[in-house]
């Protein structure tokens, strides 16, 4: 019911179009009864407010981008630089980059991210760095099988060439310890005035040797006493002839066959100076029969070489040569013997 | 390898070597007892190391040197005289190579390791991985937050100048 308490909701709905159809004749019938209020209606109906254009300029500030969006932006844009993105990745973040002209300039900080070395830095101690190659030792091999072939028959020489010095050097002593007639000093003065047997000659050059080398020694500060007879006894040196048939025994054994030398080695030519040669004149002979062809050539080193080592094994080593070239070595020694084959099948 | 090919590494690394160590520890002094340690660490193991892998085996071995030196520099250097990197600017940069610089000083140590690693030697993060002892996904990870940081550092720089 509209009275004069509620009638400006009614005003306000009737402006707005809101009114009930129902409430119209209701609402003309009360502005007939009330002339006042059809006045202040006609005032009513004049207020309005015009709509304007305001826009709030701070609206951007006001945005906010996810982390998450954010993030995953920056993964795509480093991993573009890296190279990690695939084709088809790669095609979608460059349309989203081009719809989003602000992500694009913090691509380009991106890209001047990339450090690049700076070459005018070097390290300054290069040279002590360099290092020349000392230790290592390159050997074909050939060659490792000639060393080891040189090395054995080395090591078997040294065993040898000591028993055959001591053998030398017993046979040595044997001969010095060859047993004189040993006579009273009485006898040899008469033995040096009568003809003299070789063993007798011997024996002379011997005794008188002995007072040569008894030299007076005369020491400053130091008091001597003459040495009498008394002092010294006489020895019996008719002894010695008791025990001359022990010695005559070593007499009789022939020393040479008792030397284990190497079947072709030749005692007298190298005993004789006459027969000695420089270690030059040694390898150049070595040289000389190796033949002049191919002076310098690995294979003729070679071959010289084995050749030397063969001769001073006493041809324990040795070498087959097939077409010109080394076909094999050979060792042969009382302990072992081997062939190494050089060719290749 | 042989003494021919350790001596041309000593021509191709040295001075990649020498840079990586230098710009991480900014030490002239040490960077070159690095290289030579690290050379000497190959020298000893000539016989084991593949010429094609040298360049790994000397990164890694003047890398884990450098760890090492750093953290006996930290032990022996006190609190009291222990730098903190300032957060203001107050250097005046002429181009962009320079705040660059100046931003790598600032990363943390890893990250600079890594980026260096990817940048100045392009290395893949498997090599990188080989070398610091990080997984393929952690030396992504370190690479992602070297960039970032980078890319604030020149953005922040840029805006001051």
């Amino acid at each position: 019911m509209m009275t004069r308490d509620n009638y400006e909701s009614f005003f306000l709905d009737y402006f707005g179009g809101k009114l009930e159809e129902n409430m119209i004749d209701e609402f003309l019938d009360f502005l007939k009864q009330n002339s006042d209020l059809k006045e202040e209606l006609r005032l009513f109906e004049n207020i309005h407010l015009p709509e304007e254009q305001i826009v709030f300029s701070g609206k951007k500030h006001l945005y906010k981008s996810f982390p998450e969006e954010k993030s995953a932006y920056e993964i795509k844009a480093i991993a573009l630089m890296e190279g990690d993105l695939k084709d088809d990745e790669r095609d979608s973040f460059e349309v989203y980059l081009a719809n989003h002209p602000e992500m694009q300039k913090e691509f380009d900080l991106f890209g001047k991210t990339r450090l690049v070395a700076d070459t005018g830095i070097e390290y300054p101690d290069k040279q002590k760095l360099y290092r020349k190659s000392g230790s290592t030792i390159f050997m074909s091999w050939v060659m490792r099988a000639a060393a080891i072939a040189i090395i054995i028959w080395g090591v078997q020489s040294l065993f040898q060439s000591k028993s055959h010095t001591n053998l030398l050097t017993s046979n040595q002593k044997i001969v010095s310890v060859k047993p004189p007639f040993v006579a009273p000093e009485k006898e040899i003065e008469s033995k040096v005035k009568s003809p003299l047997t070789e063993s007798g000659e011997m024996l002379a050059s011997k005794v008188n040797a002995k007072p040569k080398s008894n030299h007076k020694l005369t020491i400053p500060g130091l008091k001597t006493k003459p040495v009498t007879s008394n002092s010294v006894p006489e020895r019996d040196l008719t002894v010695h002839e008791k025990i001359n048939p022990m010695i005559a025994s070593l007499e009789i054994e022939p020393i040479e066959n008792e030397l284990a030398l190497p079947h072709s080695v030749n005692i007298e030519p190298i005993n004789d100076t006459r027969h000695i040669m420089t270690v030059d004149e040694f390898l150049a002979s070595r040289v000389k029969k190796a033949g002049g062809k191919g002076l310098l050539s690995a294979n003729r080193i070679i071959r010289i070489g084995l050749s030397v080592a063969s001769e001073l094994s006493g041809n324990r080593l040795g070498y087959k040569v097939i077409n010109g070239k080394i076909a094999s070595l050979d060792f042969e020694s009382k302990l072992m013997a081997f062939s190494i084959p050089l060719e290749k099948k | 390898m042989n003494s021919k090919e350790y001596n041309q590494s000593v021509d191709l690394y040295s001075d990649n070597i020498y840079r990586f160590i230098l710009k991480n520890i900014r030490d002239e002094n040490h960077a070159r007892d690095i290289v030579q340690d690290s050379y000497e660490k190959l020298w000893r193991n000539i016989e084991n190391v593949n010429s094609e892998k040298v360049k790994s085996y000397l990164f890694t071995t003047a890398y884990h040197t450098m760890i090492d030196v750093i953290r006996k520099e930290r032990c022996l250097t006190s609190i009291k005289d222990y730098h903190v990197p300032e957060e203001t600017h107050d250097e005046q940069y002429s181009d962009l190579s320079e705040i660059l610089n100046e931003a790598v000083k600032r990363l943390p140590e890893i990250q600079r390791t890594v980026i260096l690693l990817r940048d100045y030697e392009g290395y893949s993060y498997k090599e990188i991985g080989d070398c610091t002892l990080l997984s393929e996904a952690q030396v992504k990870v370190y690479i992602y937050r070297a960039r970032v940081f980078l890319k604030n550092y020149i953005g922040k720089m840029e805006v001051v100048v």
